[in-house]
């Protein structure tokens, strides 16, 4: 089992750097991609801004608490930015049918693919996003003691895993309808919800976005346990089960679609 | 005279028939549509709720509502992707079909827009506003100025059909166009008024942000819908600033245009 994962780590690093080479005879796309992924998060930044000078706070979230909500927002979606870019475009392998060569290698199926892409403009959000979240601890006295930052990283790895496990479902239905683009656009959408407050929704909405598309758990329900302790409650430790368990449901549904894909013939 | 439209009326057409075939991504558009309204209503009601008082900058918060609504209708509306047609063809070499057919590059690409704007008119548009009008039909003033309104909003449209050309006439230099398109639309949203109204920022921005031209593609047409206090002298100095803007940008184009095709090479054929 560690060695199997050992295989996958130095395989992956082979199949990136390859990958970052060949991206490399791009530079100034890779300049402008990266300056198109600051400007899209930095939006979010400038909404907060102008707001604050109308409003101080929205409930108990003061505007500063809202930038730490973001940057965490921000933070748990880039590993989905970084990793899995390659989900966008299999609507074209499928199409085209050389999707086939990834049935072919003794390789898990589901890594290799997203092993292919390895998203640049994704470390653009990755600093900003660190940059931010370092800037809001410091506003609001956030301490970063031993405790508080491994519970940070836990509560990371469970919110980017159900963003993650969200958008392989919606990809995988491309297995069915071939071209996924408009679910895949759909659901990624659903990251702005994870932005602002949970509790700023209605408690149809809440019920919703906590059980059924569980963005609540990208960021809102993280951000409260870091920032606002003695708000707890139950829900909040259901969030690492939601990431794995959604994952698990995510890779089987992939290797039910796979299955399930007939190819092209060619 | 005539004559000589008849070939982009042909294209505008095409464009129509061809986005038709994806009627499973308009369904999805329009749900999205909803999903924003979902957010931005609920997000501005707490806004409201927490600010303590009705007004906000001179805005209630029906007025908000209404004026976000309209402006991101207008953006679904004018999303046309223009910028993206055009260095799909620069990459893949198409281009030189359209330089060589008997059709000026820059009106051929606007009939193709204008063909997207009509089928996203009657599939998204239509259907947001009959959501709009259901559940806040207070505060749209009907008139003689929904006529204003439609002059405005060709306006706006040409405006925003310019700015798309010119980010594709970039990609002639850069092949690649995801990060300077997102970055145009991101910048158009902060700064238009579509995101948060143009009143909500501080007063020396927002002079500055109303004479730029993406005020222009969304604040203008909206004023013309929900200012019920404009005389006829707001009204000319509205439609002069768009139709400034038309004349700059197509004169900016057509200048850019000359520019770019000069650095086109395309492989092979």
């Amino acid at each position: 089992m560690l060695k199997n994962l050992r295989f996958y780590f130095k395989l992956y690093f082979k199949i990136t750097s390859q990958y970052i080479k060949a991206r490399m005879q791009y530079r100034v796309d890779f300049l402008i991609s990266i300056i198109g992924i600051i400007f899209t998060n930095l939006i979010g930044i400038v909404f907060l801004w102008v707001l604050s000078l109308s409003i101080p706070s929205i409930g108990k979230w003061e505007i500063d608490h809202l930038l730490f909500l973001y940057g965490f927002s921000l933070l748990a979606v880039t590993p989905l930015q970084l990793f899995f870019d390659h989900i966008w475009i299999l609507r074209y392998r499928l199409q085209e049918g050389d999707f086939i060569k990834y049935y072919l290698k003794p390789l898990n199926s589901l890594f290799y693919y997203v092993s292919e892409v390895f998203d640049l403009k994704g470390l653009g959000q990755l600093g900003f996003s660190i940059v931010i979240i370092i800037y809001s601890s410091i506003k609001i006295g956030f301490e970063w003691t031993f405790l508080s930052t491994i519970i940070f990283i836990l509560l990371f790895f469970s919110a980017s895993l159900i963003m993650i496990s969200l958008m392989i479902i919606a990809a995988s239905a491309g297995f069915w309808i071939t071209n996924s683009y408009s679910i895949l656009a759909f659901i990624f959408n659903f990251k702005d919800f994870s932005k602002y407050p949970l509790s700023i929704f209605d408690g149809m909405f809440k019920f919703f976005f906590t059980f059924v598309i569980p963005i609540g758990f990208v960021a809102f329900y993280p951000t409260t346990l870091l920032i606002f302790p003695e708000d707890i409650d139950l829900t909040i430790i259901l969030s690492p089960f939601f990431g794995v368990g959604l994952f698990i449901l995510a890779y089987s549904i992939w290797k039910k679609g796979m299955n399930n894909w007939s190819g092209t013939g060619t | 005279m005539f004559k000589q439209y008849k070939k982009y009326l042909k294209i505008t057409k095409n464009s129509i028939l061809t986005v038709t075939t994806y009627r499973f991504h308009f369904f999805f558009s329009i749900i999205s549509s909803i999903l924003y309204f979902v957010i931005y209503f609920f997000l501005w009601r707490s806004i409201y709720d927490s600010s303590g008082s009705t007004i906000i900058n001179g805005m209630t918060f029906p007025q908000v509502i209404v004026y976000i609504s309209l402006a991101y209708s207008i953006f679904v509306l004018f999303k046309t992707w223009t910028e993206w047609g055009m260095s799909r063809n620069i990459v893949s070499g198409q281009i030189m079909m359209d330089l060589i057919k008997p059709y000026n590059y820059h009106h051929a690409n606007l009939a193709r827009s204008i063909g997207f704007v009509f089928f996203n008119f009657f599939c998204i548009t239509i259907p947001i506003f009959i959501l709009l009008f259901t559940v806040f039909n207070s505060t749209i003033i009907f008139g003689i100025n929904l006529l204003y309104f439609a002059f405005s909003l060709c306006l706006a449209f040409l405006i925003s059909f310019s700015i798309d050309y010119s980010i594709g006439l970039t990609s002639f230099y850069t092949e690649s166009i995801w990060g300077i398109s997102i970055t145009k639309e991101v910048v158009i949203m902060a700064l238009s008024g579509t995101l948060i109204p143009l009143s909500f920022f501080p007063d020396s921005i927002e002079f500055i942000l109303k004479l730029l031209p993406f005020a222009a593609i969304y604040h203008i047409p909206i004023s013309t819908l929900v200012t019920p206090t404009l005389g006829v002298l707001d009204y000319c100095i509205m439609f002069i600033s768009q139709i400034s803007w038309v004349i700059i940008l197509l004169g900016f184009n057509k200048y850019f245009f000359k520019q770019a095709i000069k650095v086109v090479t395309i492989n092979g054929g």
